[in-house]
């Protein structure tokens, strides 16, 4: 029956059109921030979208033109009655996707191929753990080292100075990515999650999605080790590119895990001492790499980095307000507490931004 | 040099096409110094921003317009509907369509209203994309709506080519992402309805088509671009 299996991969092109969408939002923003925070400061090009109306327009239509293919493909595929599983499809159209980028210097495709080619291994492991019904967490790592070798892959193009949105690209869906998974689990939420996703067969069981994360992990360290050769990597970021890898990985080998007490889930949940610890590792980390963030953003003047780690951290330190303090606390406390953390929080994040790029203008070598 | 010979000067290389940094290049080699090109910048610049406001005034005011003018005609057609023959709703849309085609065109291309024309060759590209679902609906036409929107997509790119204008190559490109998101909707809806969302409710030709043009047209519109620049990423 093909009808139930198309309906992933329907989601997925349902679901890659926003996160696009949110993709060239981000970029939009972070160029706004860049231009309203930056006078005096030549603009730099890499943080556009494109070089000009004409790169724009001929960009979305290449990346159009690619998700059309993928669709035609499955079209064709319907034709030839079912030669191919849709994930092969997926992974035909991400590759076509990412040769495309490369030879036409095209970021939308690049951004595209990059969320479809993570999708189709997303599906694949999936499909291979299937069987034996494996422990999710073993796809989430993968998910994690795959963002973590974005990242790495991003400070690599770093290499070329005319490949600095190429770059830029690997670089955001890198960090964005692995932060959103150290943040879900930081969460009690998060945890409540994990400790369903260590639920299942050991991944020893499932070769593919074992062998697929060994390569992840050697292409983390390869990629890592020609970044320090090349000197495009700071130490304190190749220490915290490491520390991430290793914990999101290690989420993969993990038995089953018992990270809420007994019958308290939901909003009344309470942690086990195991979900203490998880949840104090995840936090501890998650601080860590958004603080990490702001300062590799003064070390490398770059303002988008600054502005991206204020805000992880602003929404870090609002969510953590919530989850803590939500349901032991007065309501009327509780929300003036909100407003003052908040007024706090935006008077520091200003005052912190405005004396960082200051030190960076004053830095900054005179034209 | 006198600071009014380089404001001149730099005008002149303005009118050739020349970027802000080859001029700074090409007057520092003279033995300008920087303070006077900066100077010399400040009215070309100005007088740029000034062009820039009011290209962008006439744009929104053209472009309110076409939005007022196409609402009448909808409310028009809508209270009238149920006394309209199917003839005369499609002579209605035809007309709608080629007439803004046709004006646009004619203010565009002979008058040299590139704005006022662009704003009626887009509403004209929105009445054809109306005529395409009104046709399918009127006759009965057994196809889903996405191959509406990629038919949609075709036309108004082939146009887009034909009089040159980005405002249609913008209104071109949410109608394929249109297309793209409609079709696993459909799948979802057939899914739930009936427990199986069917075949792809798309045609293959249309599908070709789509990705052959929407390629075609942005490698047309790449060459467009300066040597320079295709080779930042």
């Amino acid at each position: 029956m093909f009808a139930l299996d198309y309906i992933p991969f329907l989601i997925i092109i349902a679901v890659a059109i926003p996160l696009l969408l949110l993709f060239f939002l981000l970029r939009l923003v972070l160029g706004f921030f860049k231009g309203k925070s930056a006078a005096g400061v030549p603009s730099e090009w890499h943080l556009m979208v494109a070089n000009s109306r004409e790169d724009a327009v001929s960009q979305a239509l290449f990346l159009l033109s690619f998700l059309f293919l993928g669709i035609t493909l499955l079209r064709l595929n319907q034709e030839m009655n079912y030669l191919l599983q849709w994930q092969t499809i997926l992974l035909i159209s991400s590759l076509a996707a990412l040769a495309g980028a490369y030879t036409l210097k095209n970021v939308y495709l690049l951004a595209g191929g990059l969320v479809s080619i993570s999708m189709w291994w997303t599906t694949q492991a999936d499909l291979w753990g299937e069987k034996i019904n494996v422990a999710p967490a073993s796809v989430v790592a993968g998910i994690g080292l795959i963002a973590t070798l974005f990242y790495t892959l991003g400070r690599l193009h770093e290499w070329n100075p005319r490949a600095k949105r190429f770059a830029l690209t690997y670089l955001v869906f890198g960090l964005v990515s692995a932060t959103v998974i150290l943040f879900i689990f930081s969460t009690g939420l998060g945890l409540e999650g994990l400790e369903e996703l260590t639920d299942g067969a050991p991944i020893t069981q499932v070769p593919q999605v074992l062998l697929s994360l060994l390569v992840f992990a050697i292409a983390i360290v390869a990629a890592l080790a020609m970044a320090v050769m090349k000197k495009l990597i700071f130490p304190g970021e190749l220490a915290g590119v490491l520390i991430v890898a290793a914990l999101i990985g290690s989420i993969a080998f993990l038995p089953a895990q018992t990270l809420v007490k007994g019958d308290s889930y939901g909003f009344s949940r309470e942690l086990t001492s195991t979900g203490i610890i998880w949840a104090s590792i995840f936090n501890i980390a998650l601080l860590a790499e958004l603080v990490g963030i702001v300062f590799m953003g003064y070390a490398r003047r770059a303002t988008w980095l600054i502005n991206l780690g204020a805000l992880g951290l602003f929404i870090f330190i609002f969510t953590k307000y919530f989850d803590w303090f939500f349901s032991f606390l007065n309501k009327s406390v509780f929300f003036i507490g909100a407003g003052l953390l908040l007024f706090l929080l935006g008077w520091g994040m200003e005052r912190g931004r405005r004396r960082m790029l200051a030190r960076m203008r004053a830095q900054a070598p005179q034209p | 040099m006198e600071d009014a010979h380089i404001t001149e000067r730099i005008r002149g290389l303005l009118a050739e096409g020349r970027r802000k940094e080859e001029i700074y290049q090409t007057l520092l080699a003279e033995g300008v110094s920087l303070a006077d090109i900066e100077s010399g910048f400040t009215g070309p610049t100005q007088e740029a921003a000034k062009r820039d406001t009011h290209q962008w005034a006439v744009r929104v005011i053209v472009g309110i317009g076409v939005l007022l003018i196409a609402a009448g005609v909808f409310s028009f057609i809508a209270a009238n509907w149920n006394e309209i023959s199917r003839a005369g709703k499609v002579g209605l849309i035809l007309a709608a369509m080629t007439l803004s085609y046709g004006i646009g065109w004619y203010l565009k291309e002979f008058l040299g209203y590139i704005r006022s024309g662009e704003a009626l060759i887009f509403l004209g590209s929105i009445a054809y994309g109306g005529g395409i679902f009104l046709v399918a609906q009127l006759f009965n036409v057994a196809v889903e709506w996405p191959d509406g929107f990629i038919l949609w997509m075709l036309g108004t790119l082939i146009m887009a080519v034909a009089v040159d204008s980005y405002l249609l190559y913008y209104l071109a490109m949410p109608i394929g992402a249109a297309a793209l998101v409609g079709h696993p909707l459909i799948m979802v809806e057939r899914f739930w309805s009936a427990g199986s969302p069917g075949a792809i409710p798309m045609s293959l030709a249309l599908l070709i088509l789509a990705v052959a043009l929407t390629f075609t047209v942005g490698w047309l519109i790449r060459r467009r671009m300066p040597e320079e620049q295709k080779k930042f990423y």
